[in-house]
């Protein structure tokens, strides 16, 4: 098993380095708001772009499971974001506190737009614009009104009112995708 | 049995592509799929290693349903060689090494020296017949028991061709692994194959040994006025037959081939046969 997850995070560095490179600089940044972009495009261009590009092929026809492709797609994901943001905190020297707000939400978005990225692409949609559409969406909702006022903002992947509102979420949509996924895979 | 293929059906949208297929490979076999294009082969292979989840059937390899377990025992090449994007011929041996259990480097090394495989090289850069050559090579090397090989011969030249096939058999026999391979050339799989499925608009018309189905259905005249079996196409001026008796004479593989894409069972909804 970690030699699959191995494998698999090889490909992934070896295929996407520049745009890894780029990307973990900018995630580097400890502030959500900066974040957010960097993540956006990190994630929709992993594992949701190979099912859009009909890439996912060469890796079935490998020994790997299409739920082991799922997991150490995300689990690569989340390690960049999280391995990411503790250097950038400890580069600003924020308190631990605070650090550990800002990674759950971290984590917190790129689950849930990883998720809603990869239930676009089974859905024969693709893996940026609906997951973008989404996001504009999800902006527009929770900033409507007072926050104090406005329920969804305290629920919303993107604005994480309260990020241990938001965890239930994210996690109930990546069981979805994943689910999805391993039964059925991705209809190209 | 190796494998074992249950009425498969699968769509892609509206459009059916496999229709109930059935089969099964024995161990050591070097089995056979052969079918024009669009007859439902790759899509049908494309099901045994786990790439497409099919709307009902069932498949097993080796006893039980494919997990990635059972694929550290299966090897594949598939038909558009798909490779990683940016990848080496020397990064996609490592990615083989890691994941196969039994990998024999010395096979692998025995490839690259003798068709020269430049593995420093990006494997987009490649031509088709070098990165056909490449996974062949991985394939074989990989120790898998189970090879599933997608047009193992297309876009190499002629005398890479019988070497190619030459290697596979000898592979399979010495080796005991059970090979199936995907083509529509029907002369490089007489040669080394032991059973087949003649497969049209995704069912299976016939199944059988090679020789099996020599002994079970003569070539007659079309002028002859008694037909003793069942009549499975015209074949120019001759007819193939199946049956029992000792006329006309023996067919090759070709013709049988042939005979069943063109036969009357290729296109018969209810399953009807025609006799003369």
């Amino acid at each position: 098993m970690i030699k699959r997850i191995e494998a698999l995070f090889m490909k992934e560095v070896s295929e996407k380095a520049g745009r890894l490179a780029v990307f973990s600089l900018g995630l580097l940044v400890p502030f959500y708001q900066v974040r957010v972009i960097f993540m956006f495009l990190l994630l929709v261009g992993l594992l949701p772009s190979d099912a859009q590009h009909k890439r996912l092929g060469s890796l079935l026809a490998l020994p790997f499971s299409r739920g082991e492709v799922f997991w150490a797609s995300y689990l690569f994901l989340i390690s960049i974001v999280s391995v990411t943001q503790l250097i950038g905190a400890s580069l600003f020297g924020f308190s631990p506190a605070f650090l550990g707000i800002n990674l759950l939400g971290s984590i917190n978005f790129a689950t849930a737009y990883f998720s809603i990225a990869m239930l676009s692409v089974m859905a024969g949609l693709d893996n940026i614009g609906i997951p973008f559409l989404v996001l504009i969406i999800d902006l527009i909702m929770g900033g409507i009104g007072n926050r104090m006022t406005n329920l969804y903002f305290r629920f919303s992947p993107a604005h994480q009112g309260n990020v241990l509102y938001v965890l239930p979420i994210a996690l109930g949509l990546l069981a979805v995708a994943a689910f999805i996924f391993t039964k059925r895979g991705v209809r190209r | 049995m190796i494998v074992r293929i249950e009425n498969l059906r699968k769509s892609f949208g509206s459009k059916p592509v496999l229709n109930g297929i059935s089969l099964g490979v024995n161990e050591g076999d070097i089995y056979a799929i052969v079918g024009p294009n669009g007859a439902g082969k790759t899509t049908t292979l494309r099901c045994l290693y786990g790439d497409l989840s099919p709307e009902a059937g069932n498949v097993e390899v080796f006893g039980r349903t494919v997990t990635s377990k059972e694929k550290e025992n299966m090897a594949v090449l598939t038909e558009d060689r798909l490779t990683f994007r940016r990848f080496k011929g020397e990064d996609h041996l490592r990615i083989w090494r890691m994941l196969y259990p039994r990998w024999n480097e010395k096979v692998f090394n025995s490839f690259a020296m003798h068709y020269n495989l430049p593995l420093g090289d990006r494997v987009n850069t490649y031509s088709m017949g070098m990165k056909t050559l490449l996974h062949l090579a991985m394939v074989v090397a990989s120790g898998a028991d189970l090879l599933i090989l997608d047009e193992p011969t297309q876009n190499l030249d002629p005398v890479i061709r019988q070497e190619v096939m030459n290697v596979l058999r000898d592979y399979a026999i010495q080796e005991n692994k059970t090979v199936i391979i995907s083509s529509h050339e029907v002369f490089d799989l007489e040669e080394i194959a032991h059973s087949f499925a003649v497969i049209l608009e995704g069912k299976v018309l016939y199944n059988d040994t090679i020789d099996g189905a020599k002994e079970k259905h003569r070539v007659i005249s079309r002028e002859s006025r008694h037909s003793p079996g069942e009549v499975i196409s015209t074949l120019g001026n001759e007819t193939l037959v199946k049956t029992s008796e000792e006329v006309g004479r023996y067919p090759t593989f070709k013709e049988v081939v042939l005979a069943y894409l063109q036969s009357k069972k290729a296109f018969s909804p209810f399953g009807s046969k025609l006799t003369l």
